[in-house]
């Protein structure tokens, strides 16, 4: 709290513009036009790159600016799988139990021997997605890739009201789903959907943040897991299984709170409608549940619960236009298979990708309800 | 409508157009309309309250002129009504609960419910703007505004408004009525300041502050540290980016219209005590501070103490001085700490010089000079720490500086040759690399600046490196545009 005199500080002389001084300036005018042209010219090369070689594909760090980062891996993966492949035959929808509890591969490798016939399957099972938002992700998908048919995994937990609506609520807010649901297409959302450059510089978008560095190594692993046809590996075996969850765990609470007066939303099941409505383009859709473990049911009562449920979801599905397919039985997957109670890991996908197939050739051989394979050229990746 | 948005350009761009192009008896009504449509985008209410304030304090200073009767009771009046209407309305927060319990009490509101006031834009800034001119005009270094208009200018003009730079009545007025000249050589200045302050701002002020976990600030005995020292350091530099970034883009912006503003800052961790430090921190804020806090005090302080060295002589001025800093910026325990703080950094600078004549600092030994600046940043950087959070989280965080732990090296190797899965960085206590990053860029960024001997710097760099950065720039705007975070100027709080 001196004089600067006394300080020595010289500071924030004013500029004379001196000659020198005014041709160096000029020079700063024409280096911002010249820096607003090189960042152009740099999104307008990769843009072409991305676009037109495969780098779009081996540069992976690709966003949609949603929060889901796992969903927006399906997202690509999907339009890579159809890009190379031509189209999807089968997609496979449900939550994060389809995700690492299916593997595409297999599936459709063990039909062709059961029936014949090669199908092209996705798996684009996402974590946390209830019936609410996979029924507006399955209109989507279908707009878009025209599957032959849709096989949708669903589960008790997806017709509690209140599971997962803050997943839903978030990924149906984000500005970009909202236009792909038919609402505003802002400049913003016309580039995160069709820029591919702008998709890649998303995936940085939070850069800054001090999250970003976790963050982005796990959706960077969770890319580097997932197959082209979108099932990602699980490696890890599951302890306990064979123990029913415990009320008294604090850990379980919030399940138990959730789900032990277990009654089947109506809105929910509006939402597996809006589901099963896809068969009038002519899409086979097909219902499902997991081979969930039944010390699972503990979360709803018992396993009555769950004969309980199905009674009134299997009429419906059928009244509906699709077609319940049974789950195989849990008993056939060794506590190893499991990772929890519900989830599966890859020897249990294995396992479950080949009964699954084995029931899907049965439903096709005995009661001539085949899997359907997309019309070609109908897919717009 | 924030300062670093492109409407804000677009806008303040057009109403320069037009300034340039109206007839000079317009241009003061016009600078009045686009300032109060730059206080309408916040609310409208703030127009109204900024009004009334203006006509209070226009009134205030014809009562305060020496020629009239009872000038200086009116001018302490007036510095009265003003700190009193900053209470009112910034502090509303300690008496608003008490005052809606008692009109609640009487039946006039709703139970539970609690009154709010809304702060309107920069009211601290013109706080102290206000009480300069109230004591220039009484102290005969300023006659008294006899042009409203022209003084509500004074009070609304929008570069200056939110933030400031402090512009001194003197200073800014005449200003208003001879701006200069509007041609390539000051556009070209501008475009200079704007672009190294959104380069302050975007580069590296928004992402130092949001590379720092927000629990940091509340917990931070939950983090080892190595992190707290790197976060700290994130804090200090984003600080002053974010405020230098903020002036230098208003600066700029202001010389569209042919006004000056003053610098506000000039490479303050170059201090190399702390008396510099404050000369180049905040430097309007701080010259008011100085001239009308610290030298009346030292002044009336030394005329009853005559002993230079006397403890009231050497203590009091630099203490009250930071402490009405630290209030300037808050009414809270933590900001005071953080004046006293500072108070007692200058007393203790001044003991060693007590009995013996000051060797100015530049005419020190350059390892003295280099060796201040280090303590000198170290002791401001630690002192930002009671400025952030409040003073039981400020304790923890000066706690947990010490409590290092050893980082996952071990980890790490597994991580990087794939024994491992990647599943995080932050498992192995490790410093942000992208913190280190940014805070390197700033460091350059400051190096550039002190060797260039301007904040024009910007003018004297190599034609590749004005491009890259332009480049860089436009990324990081990009990137900010689809950002799911925004980070505020930290001032605009005050």
């Amino acid at each position: 709290m001196v004089s600067q005199e006394q300080s020595g500080n010289t500071h924030n002389q004013p500029c004379e513009p001196t000659p020198a001084r005014r041709q160096r300036s000029r020079s700063l005018l024409a280096s911002l036009l010249l820096g607003a042209c090189l960042f152009l010219g740099l999104l307008f090369v990769f843009e072409g790159l991305f676009r037109w070689t495969d780098l779009d594909r081996i540069f992976g760090w690709r966003s949609l600016g949603t929060y889901h980062g796992q969903f927006e891996i399906k997202w690509f993966e999907l339009r890579d799988y159809v890009r190379s492949h031509g189209g999807v035959d089968v997609l496979l929808l449900g939550n994060s139990m389809v995700n690492t509890g299916i593997d595409p591969d297999v599936l459709a490798t063990e039909y062709e021997v059961l029936t014949g016939e090669r199908l092209r399957v996705f798996n684009f099972g996402v974590e946390g997605l209830t019936v609410a938002p996979n029924s507006h992700l399955a209109r989507v998908l279908a707009a878009r890739y025209h599957p032959g048919s849709i096989h949708f995994f669903t589960e008790m937990r997806d017709y509690a009201a209140g599971n997962g609506v803050e997943v839903e609520r978030r990924l149906l807010a984000d500005e970009w789903m909202k236009a792909r649901l038919g609402g505003k297409e802002t400049v913003r959302t016309w580039l995160k959907e069709n820029s591919r450059v702008v998709q890649h510089l998303l995936f940085f978008r939070n850069w800054s943040r001090s999250d970003f560095l976790d963050s982005s190594l796990m959706l960077a692993r969770r890319f580097a897991d997932t197959t082209t046809s979108g099932y990602e590996r699980d490696a890890n075996v599951g302890k306990s299984i064979e123990i029913p969850p415990d009320p008294a765990d604090p850990d379980e609470q919030e399940n138990f709170k959730l789900f032990t007066n277990f009654s089947i939303d109506p809105g929910r099941l509006e939402n597996l409608k809006s589901i099963l409505d896809l068969h009038e383009d002519g899409t086979l859709v097909v219902i499902t549940e997991m081979p969930v473990h039944a010390n699972y049911f503990t979360y709803f009562g018992n396993e009555q619960a769950h004969e309980n449920y199905l009674k009134k979801l299997v009429p419906f599905v059928e009244k509906n236009g699709g077609i319940f397919l049974p789950p195989p039985d849990w008993q056939r997957f060794p506590l190893y298979s499991r990772v929890d109670h519900h989830h599966l890991n890859a020897i249990g996908a294995v396992l479950h990708s080949r009964m699954l197939a084995q029931n899907l050739a049965v439903l096709c051989l005995d009661q001539s309800t085949c899997l359907l394979p997309a019309a070609d050229g109908m897919a717009s990746p | 409508m924030n300062v670093t948005a492109l409407v804000f350009f677009v806008c303040a761009g057009t109403a320069a157009l037009v300034y340039q192009r109206l007839k000079p008896r317009w241009r003061m009504p016009w600078l009045l309309v686009i300032s109060a449509g730059f206080v309408v985008t916040w609310s409208w209410q703030f127009v109204l309250v900024l009004l009334v304030y203006s006509a209070l304090n226009f009134a205030l200073g014809q009562l305060a002129d020496p020629a009239k009767t009872h000038a200086r009771a009116w001018a302490r009046a007036g510095i009265l009504v003003n700190i009193l209407f900053l209470f009112v309305f910034k502090y509303s927060d300690f008496y608003l609960p008490q005052f809606s319990a008692l009109l609640s009490s009487l039946g006039a509101l709703q139970p539970g419910s609690v009154l709010h006031l809304l702060l309107p834009v920069g009211l601290s800034f013109l706080m102290v703007q206000n009480i300069s001119y109230l004591l220039d005009v009484v102290n005969q270094r300023l006659p008294a505004e006899k042009d409203f208009l022209r003084f509500c200018v004074y009070i609304f003009y929008f570069p200056k408004l939110l933030s400031g730079p402090v512009e001194r009545a003197r200073a800014f007025l005449p200003k208003l009525t001879t701006p200069l000249k509007v041609d390539r050589s000051l556009l070209e200045r501008s475009a200079t300041l704007i672009f190294t302050g959104l380069l302050r701002k975007l580069a590296l002020a928004n992402p130092l502050f949001n590379l720092i976990p927000a629990q940091a600030f509340v917990t931070p005995l939950d983090y080892p540290g190595q992190n707290l020292v790197f976060w700290l350091l994130a804090y200090t530099f984003a600080l002053y980016n974010d405020f230098a970034g903020y002036t230098a883009i208003v600066r700029g912006v202001s010389l569209w219209f042919g006004i000056e503003l003053s610098a506000n800052f000039n490479l303050p961790y170059y201090a190399r005590n702390f008396t510099e430090f404050w000369n180049r921190w905040h430097i309007t804020l701080s010259n008011w501070l100085r001239d009308y806090i610290y030298y009346p005090l030292a002044w009336s302080l030394r005329r009853r103490f005559h002993q230079q060295d006397h403890f009231f002589n050497i203590f009091l001025p630099p203490m009250v001085t930071l402490l009405v800093s630290g209030l300037w910026h808050g009414l809270s325990w933590s900001l005071l700490v953080w004046g006293a703080l500072h108070g007692l950094y200058l007393v203790l600078e001044r003991l060693p010089s007590l009995g013996k004549a000051v060797v100015p600092v530049n005419k020190r030994p350059l390892w003295r000079q280099r060796l201040g600046t280090a303590v000198t940043f170290l002791f401001a950087s630690l002192a930002w720490v009671p400025f952030r959070m409040p003073l039981p989280a400020a304790l923890q965080y000066w706690q947990g500086l010490l409590r290092w732990s050893m980082p996952d090296f071990i980890g790490l190797a597994r991580t990087l040759v794939g024994w491992s899965p990647v599943s995080g960085w932050s498992q192995f206590d490790l410093p942000n690399p992208i913190l280190l990053l940014v805070l390197a860029a700033a460091l350059l960024f400051d190096q550039l600046q002190h060797r260039a001997g301007t904040e024009e710097f910007m003018l004297n760099q190599p034609r590749w490196l004005q491009v890259l950065l332009t480049a860089l720039l436009l990324l990081v705007a990009t990137l900010a545009f689809f950002s799911d975070t925004t980070a505020p100027f930290v001032y605009q709080g005050f």
